[in-house]
């Protein structure tokens, strides 16, 4: 085990996939009146488990887990109904979903300081 | 993973809507323009927008062109008295309607204000994380 035990890489690894899917909400609300946009969205908990299971497997290979891009998201589309130049997006939905994404990211972001603290108490009182 | 992409996205949106409304504008300023330097009355104006790929699925927002509203008909208003009448004494006013303009603003309006939350949303999240570093 190294510095960073693999509650902080996860909470790492989630923040990055906050932050992915706030960019999409972003891109939602961009095109939100762009003739045949089909907005696009990420399973939160969906990825996030499957980043959960990825950690619970050995490490085979030092590049494991190593790179910052996500290959695991995958896009669901939503809406059934659209404008008559079909254009998928719910504004209040993205509004929404805006909140929610910023939310959860500050949440996970909070912990991960949490974390961190609790690094730097071992290492200070370690010191003495 | 770009973290500055999302701030590109909101100002694309801005300047986006702020191009619509320029338009939205000069069709409200030319409501009753009989008289266009290609002839005729004035014809309404629409922006034409369209999605442009960013990396990794999300999308920014592109005026692509400025489309001239060629279907609908113009205003007929009898006035022998207007110097741009017909014979019969009719003119062709623009196929401009106000409420219609009024609407396009308000959404516009919205849109911008949406794209502006967007961005000082994820300002905030960048401060946030920027702020784990200095602890």
């Amino acid at each position: 085990m190294g510095l960073f035990d693999k509650t902080t890489e996860l909470l790492g690894r989630g923040a990055i996939l906050g932050w992915l899917r706030h960019s999409l909400v972003a891109s939602n609300l961009a095109n939100a009146e762009t003739p045949g946009f089909v907005p696009k969205d990420i399973d939160f908990s969906a990825e996030l488990k499957k980043l959960m299971d990825g950690f619970r497997l050995l490490k085979t290979h030092p590049h494991h887990f190593a790179q910052g891009r996500f290959e695991l998201v995958t896009f669901i589309e939503r809406g059934e109904i659209s404008n008559p130049d079909g254009n998928y997006v719910n504004l209040e939905e993205e509004v929404v979903k805006l909140s929610e994404s910023y939310l959860n990211y500050i949440s996970l972001l909070r912990i991960l300081q949490k974390k961190l603290d609790q690094l730097k108490y071992a290492i200070q009182e370690g010191g003495r | 993973m770009d973290i500055w992409k999302v701030f590109r996205i909101g100002a694309s949106a801005i300047f986006a809507q702020r191009r619509r409304m320029e338009i939205l504008a000069s069709n409200l300023a030319n409501i009753n323009t009989t008289r266009t330097p290609q002839g005729g009355p004035y014809r309404r104006q629409d922006v034409l927008f369209q999605a442009e790929p960013m990396e990794e699925g999300a999308m920014g927002v592109r005026v692509v062109g400025i489309v001239e509203d060629q279907r609908r008909p113009f205003r007929i208003v009898y006035d022998p008295s207007h110097p741009d009448r017909d014979e019969k004494g009719y003119v062709k006013y623009p196929n401009v309607d106000l409420t219609e303009e009024m609407v396009n603003l308000m959404l516009a309006i919205r849109s911008y204000e949406a794209a502006l939350k967007v961005i000082s949303t994820s300002e905030d999240m960048a401060l946030k994380t920027i702020d784990l570093l200095g602890r």
